[in-house]
This record gives structure tokens, C-alpha cells and sequence, in this order.
């Protein structure tokens, strides 16, 4: 009898528990950010200071670790970036008269509120701690001028977008999250196309470029900066990396390489505009 | 009491280091699931009903600090904490290895229902071999740290529990 109420009880426990989260998904999805939102503000905020002093405590061991199992990568990466550079020397000096025929091609256009948006400078203080979402958190907030849906770049072009912020820390869901989309423009060909992040990759999938489309590994694409776009147009995003144009398939399958090394971030800027121009 | 204060200290040290240090320390791009591991020690040596509470408190708590809906981790983690007080309350002598692939298994269940749970509710980027990949890597780092983590987490509750006689802990040793 006693075992069967402890029975009972333990049941309506765990009952308890998954109604109780039950209703706190379905309360966050239906759009219930008006409430779950400041409450996970205010649990961010609270937990910075102590998070700031694990990580400035841990850091040694985390540059060990980077330094242990990213060996292979970094030595990779050095023989890329060589090859890059040697590529890049050749194309500097014709990226000079490309810039300056862009810069009067801007003007004609209308595009030169890129230039004079103002930004906010910030440092990466923390990866993402969930294993299905490519984020960051930086070191400044809504204090600092700071919202909801920003874009964020860095010296070689977009890292992403602030998806949450609290008084003194933001969240920057990068462009390689699987939930992101961006909207691009192949620099070449002018063509519009859609570039997403993939689940467990670096690598972002082009979608909506027709077959015939002319695409070369390399070619850079920039936001497109269409209506209601939700990055200024022009910003460099990402190279393209592979195209795969299977003959059964009606459109390419294009994987591009993010312009900025998401994964050795330190600073940032945040950009401040909200889609219709400058915002600050 | 003294009981439930180390709890919520262990609860306190899980949300920082699975936030401040697991991140940067990631094999293959996954980092360990830390709050999973430590609920499964909680189960394991104190029963599902701890188990589940546990679970969902440590889960809540990280909820906060992720994109995914509020309550996902939650669920997940307290589902799987009573599962693990109960298949544990049914062994009556386990060998020193038990509870290392009771954490494995614990880890892919508890991510296994969070993204199952996760893709009914809309995140696409949950469903399909990457999310379970993950899943699987996340619980075998779990799953190596759980020699270190079931002492503390035996130790946190040792003021009013059981001694327990295994090399890890738990009831039925």
C-alpha cells in the first residue's frame, strides 16, 4: 500500500513536470516572447558577471583545447590562406578600379547609406551552449543601442543577426545556423538567391538559382538588399565553395563558404539599423 | 534541507559551466550535454521522482540561455532523470561500468526527446542524421564524463542519503 502511494505520487510528479514544460513550449512558440522574453533577459543579465568570471577563469583551458584538437584544422586553414593570398595579390589591383566604378555605380544608385550606418563595436565573450544552434553572445546589450534583429558583420563581411539581448549581452544567431536564411546577390551574374545554414556544417547552401545560371567556384555573393531585406545590400556574405549541377535536379546545388571564420570570432559590430535605414 | 542547498548549488555550477566552459570545449562540434549527465546522477542515486525534478529544473534553467523553445530541455531532461530512477531501482547490483552506458543511453534517449519533441513544434533544424549524430556524440562525451560527475553529484547528497558501496554511487550497489 505505502509502495503504491509512493508509486502514485512519483507519477504525479513526473505528470506534473511534462504538462509544466507542455505548456511552456507551446506558451514560447505561440509567440508568448512577450512574457518568456524579459525572463530570459533578466536570467542573462543575472548570470553575466559569474559567467564573465568562469570564462576569464576557464580561458587557459579552453585555448588549450582549442589549440589541441584544432591542430589539423589551423594547419588546413594556413595552406588555404596561402593560396588565397597569392590569388588575392592578383586581383588586388584590379579590385581598385572595381572600386572605384562601384563607389560611382552607389552613388547612382542610391546605395550609399552603406557607408554611414552607424555600428557598435563588441566582443565575442561565449559560443553557443546548446548543440543544435550556431550562436554567439557578445558584451553588449540593449544598453549600448542594441536590438532585436540587427545585422552583425565583421572586418570580411556578415556574421549575422542579433536574435536576443538583454541590458549587457546580445545573442548573434550567425548566418551558418540552421534557422537563418539571407537573402543574396551573386556579384558576377547579379542573380537573386536565398543562402542558408546547414545542420552540423560551416558551409551554407545557395538555394533558388536556376540551372542555367553561370556560377564559378570563388564568386562572392552580397546581400541582396531587396525590399524588407533584412541586411543592408552590398555586404559581403559568404564564396562560393562547390556547385553541383546534377542534370535531374532543377536547380543548382551551390555551397558557399562563409567570408567571415565564424569559428574564431573576437570582435564585432553591430550594425545599427533596423531595415529601413539607419536607426541610430 | 542541506540536501536540497547542494542541489541547487550543483543546479548553479551546471548552468555555468554548460554555458561558459562546454562550449568552447567541443569534440566533432558537440559539446557534452553536462545538466543530462548530472540529472542521470541525480536518478541514479536518489530516484526518479529527484530524478525528474532535477532533470527539469537543470533543463529550465539552460532553456533560458538557448534559441529553442522554453520547456524543450526541460521535458527532455526530466523524462529522461525518472526513467533512469527507474530502471535503476531495479537493478539490484550493477558492475562499474552501469552506470557509464546508463549515462550513454540516457543521453541519446533525453536528446532524442528533445528533438523529436523540438521538430513537432517547428524547429526543422532538429530531425534528420545531423540531429542524430549530435545526439549520439553528445551522449558518448556524457557518457566518459560520468566517472568524474557521479562522485560529486553522490557527494552533494550524501548528507542525507544512503551510503552508497559501488565506486559511483547509487541505490542498489
Amino acid at each position: 500500500m505505502v509502495a503504491y502511494r509512493g508509486s502514485g505520487r512519483r507519477r504525479s510528479v513526473i505528470v506534473l513536470l511534462i504538462v509544466t514544460s507542455l505548456l511552456l513550449i507551446t506558451l514560447d512558440v505561440r509567440g508568448g516572447g512577450g512574457v518568456i522574453g524579459p525572463v530570459r533577459d533578466v536570467a542573462r543579465d543575472a548570470l553575466s558577471p559569474a559567467q564573465n568570471a568562469v570564462e576569464d577563469l576557464t580561458r587557459p583551458v579552453a585555448d588549450w583545447w582549442d589549440g589541441t584538437f584544432s591542430a589539423g584544422e589551423l594547419a588546413r586553414q594556413n595552406r588555404r590562406l596561402r593560396r588565397d593570398v597569392g590569388r588575392l595579390r592578383g586581383e588586388v589591383s584590379a579590385a581598385r578600379a572595381a572600386r572605384r566604378e562601384n563607389a560611382r555605380l552607389r552613388a547612382n544608385q542610391g546605395m550609399a547609406f552603406i557607408t554611414g550606418i552607424p555600428s557598435v563595436p563588441a566582443e565575442v565573450v561565449a559560443a553557443s551552449p546548446g548543440n543544435f544552434e550556431d550562436t554567439i553572445a557578445i558584451d553588449r546589450g540593449s544598453n549600448a543601442g542594441i536590438a532585436v534583429g540587427m545585422p552583425v558583420v565583421a572586418g570580411e563581411g556578415v556574421v549575422g543577426r542579433v536574435s536576443g539581448v538583454s541590458r549587457t549581452r546580445a545573442t548573434i544567431q550567425l548566418v551558418t545556423d540552421p534557422a537563418a536564411g539571407i537573402g543574396v546577390r551573386f556579384v558576377t551574374s547579379n542573380t537573386f538567391a536565398v543562402a542558408q545554414g546547414r545542420s552540423g556544417s560551416d558551409l551554407l547552401r545557395v538555394d533558388f538559382v536556376a540551372p542555367d545560371t553561370p556560377v564559378a567556384e570563388g564568386e562572392m555573393l552580397v546581400t541582396s538588399g531587396l525590399q524588407n531585406a533584412a541586411y543592408p545590400a552590398g555586404l559581403p556574405v559568404a564564396s562560393v565553395a562547390s556547385v553541383d549541377r546534377a542534370r535531374r535536379n532543377l536547380d543548382q546545388t551551390i555551397l558557399a563558404r562563409p567570408m567571415v571564420d565564424l569559428a574564431r570570432l573576437q570582435f564585432v559590430r553591430v550594425l545599427i539599423w533596423t531595415g529601413t535605414g539607419s536607426a541610430g | 534541507m542541506i540536501r536540497g542547498i547542494r542541489l541547487a548549488l550543483v543546479l548553479v555550477a551546471v548552468v555555468l559551466l554548460q554555458t561558459a566552459l562546454w562550449p568552447n570545449l567541443r569534440i566533432g562540434g558537440v559539446a557534452p550535454e553536462i545538466g543530462l549527465v548530472v540529472t542521470v546522477a541525480v536518478a541514479f542515486a536518489a530516484g526518479p521522482t529527484a530524478g525528474a525534478v532535477f532533470g527539469f529544473a537543470a533543463g529550465l534553467a539552460l532553456d533560458l540561455f538557448l534559441s529553442t523553445p522554453l520547456g524543450l530541455s526541460a521535458l527532455a531532461w526530466s523524462v529522461t532523470g525518472y526513467g533512469v530512477g527507474v530502471v535503476q531501482g531495479a537493478v539490484l547490483r550493477a558492475a562499474w561500468w552501469f552506470p557509464v552506458a546508463l549515462t550513454f543511453v540516457a543521453g541519446c534517449i533525453g536528446g532524442l526527446v528533445f528533438c523529436l519533441v523540438g521538430a513537432i513544434v517547428g524547429q526543422s533544424q532538429l530531425w534528420g542524421f545531423t540531429a542524430l549524430r549530435t545526439v549520439v556524440l553528445a551522449a558518448l562525451y556524457g557518457a566518459v564524463l560520468a566517472p568524474v560527475v557521479f562522485p560529486i553529484v553522490r557527494f552533494a547528497l550524501h548528507a542525507e542519503g544512503p551510503r552508497p558501496s559501488g565506486p559511483l554511487g547509487g541505490q542498489g550497489w
